[in-house]
């Protein structure tokens, strides 16, 4: 009986795992492993992306406080260990925090955050 | 200070590596090239913009989504009404008959961002079904998809045709089929969606469509527009990230709504946003008679923004007195800047 429950609650968590793990996308790849580190320029803001990921990465679209804005890229498809460079043009506020989101072409979302006290 | 952070779906890709589950195959498998395209032109796989320099997003770049490649239009949408076919039966009466199948489907919501959607007849928000009050409907539903869906109709009908599981036929299990049988009650501006469970899930993914039921006698010709407001939750976070009318955000920013100056417009407009508690409609530039779910042919109200939960649906009509370009979206900005944004151009 006791083995019998214990089966049944690993079959579950595996279920559970495999459910809420499944990406929207077919080919969706993790994008776990891409970074973005953002900074101020005057007008705007850099934003460098790393993929440390194993599989390339494509850059679809950028967005600052939930707001999707437009953007230069020395790249847009990164091959693995590829970095690019982001330049936005943004009418930033000193003092104020911005939060930077880099949406790549299977939706995964690689946010970064940048100004607030301190910096500016 | 500059910080990364790694978004909950990216955040679980890496625990089920360490979990080693079935989705771990999946999530760190070869990533196959999705294209990239220049502005109208069909996205070619392998299309490399290597270090070129390049302009996108919002503004400028590419700011389209092909509709070759999505199989609909969002604009074509907006004056998409399927009739279905007719014939009259013994009694006198009309019945008006539709197919709709039910599949997945990738499409673009926004420049370079692909889904997984679930679609009616591969588009959404599905067709929109138009008919006559009073009529014998019937709605053949093929469930074409990779999981168990249904059809339920936002009108008056028996239980046994609600869509809802475990009552009458309940859930349509892949690869089966129903027929749904309705009377066309009451005249108005409605909906349907699927009913399966999670509802929320089964909905966002693209599973609706509007359902208008016209009054006896008709009503006063206009340049009819069918605006579906919808959003996209691309990071399995319980919150979108993407919002639009007829599912390609920003689409009527870049390609305005032509309509004349003077002339009648009547929006049918459908809030299906799962996720986010209301949405709103304002116009800019004009006002317009609201007609609530259509069920009246008295206006309750004449304004230039409007609030709608989810469901909820209004008839706007409105007549543009100076050409010129007006834009209208949602007045949640933050909606509107993330694809909820248009243009009127008036001619």
């Amino acid at each position: 009986m006791r083995l019998r429950f214990f089966l049944a609650l690993v079959c579950l968590a595996a279920a559970i795992a495999v459910g809420v793990a499944r990406p929207w996308n077919a080919d969706g790849a993790s994008a776990s492993a891409v970074e973005a580190q953002s900074s101020l320029r005057p007008g705007g803001f850099v934003v460098v992306v790393r993929n440390g990921s194993r599989e390339a990465v494509r850059l679809a679209q950028v967005t600052v406080d939930d707001a999707f804005v437009g953007f230069h890229a020395t790249r847009l498809v990164l091959a693995p260990h590829e970095t690019a460079q982001l330049t936005i043009d943004y009418a930033w506020v000193k003092g104020e925090p911005y939060e930077i989101g880099v949406l790549t072409s299977t939706g995964e979302i690689v946010q970064s955050d940048v100004g607030g006290a301190g910096e500016g | 200070m500059p910080l990364t952070r790694i978004t909950r779906r990216s955040a679980l890709a890496a625990a089920a590596s360490i979990v080693g589950s079935g989705a771990v195959a999946r999530l760190a498998g070869v990533r196959t090239g999705t294209a990239f395209a220049a502005p109208g032109a069909a996205p070619t796989a392998g299309m490399d913009m290597g270090a070129m320099p390049m302009r996108s997003g919002f503004a400028e770049g590419r700011t389209t989504v092909d509709p070759r490649a999505n199989g609909f239009d969002p604009m074509k949408i907006l004056r998409d009404f399927d009739w279905g076919k007719t014939r009259r039966l013994a009694s006198g009466r009309v019945l008006r008959e539709w197919e709709i199948v039910a599949y997945d489907k990738e499409i673009e919501v926004v420049p370079g961002v692909k889904l997984t959607a679930w679609t009616y007849n591969g588009r959404v928000p599905g067709p929109t079904l138009r008919c006559r009050q009073g009529e014998a409907l019937r709605i053949r539903f093929v469930n074409a998809g990779s999981h168990p869906h249904t059809m339920h109709f936002h009108s008056i009908h028996r239980d046994v045709v609600d869509g809802v599981p475990g009552i009458g036929r309940g859930l349509i299990d892949v690869g089966d089929r129903f027929v749904y049988e309705l009377d066309a009650e009451p005249f108005g501006l409605h909906l349907y969606h699927c009913h399966a469970e999670p509802l929320a899930e089964h909905i966002s993914k693209g599973l609706y469509g509007m359902f208008i039921v016209d009054p006896k006698h008709g009503r006063a010709d206009a340049d009819e527009l069918v605006m579906v407001q919808n959003a996209f939750d691309s990071i399995f976070e319980g919150d979108n990230n993407i919002y639009a009318v007829n599912t390609v955000a920003f689409h009527f920013f870049y390609h305005p709504i032509r309509v004349k100056r003077d002339s009648l417009v009547r929006i049918y407009l459908l809030n299906i946003v799962e996720l986010d508690p209301i949405n709103s409609f304002h116009v800019h530039g004009n006002f317009f008679h609201r007609f609530p779910t259509g069920t009246s042919l008295e206006p309750s109200e004449y304004t230039d923004t409007i609030i709608q939960g989810q469901a909820q649906r209004d008839i706007l009509e409105l007549r543009f007195p100076y050409t010129g370009t007006y834009m209208f979206h949602a007045h949640k900005t933050e909606f509107a800047e993330l694809g909820w944004m248009g243009m009127f151009e008036v001619v």
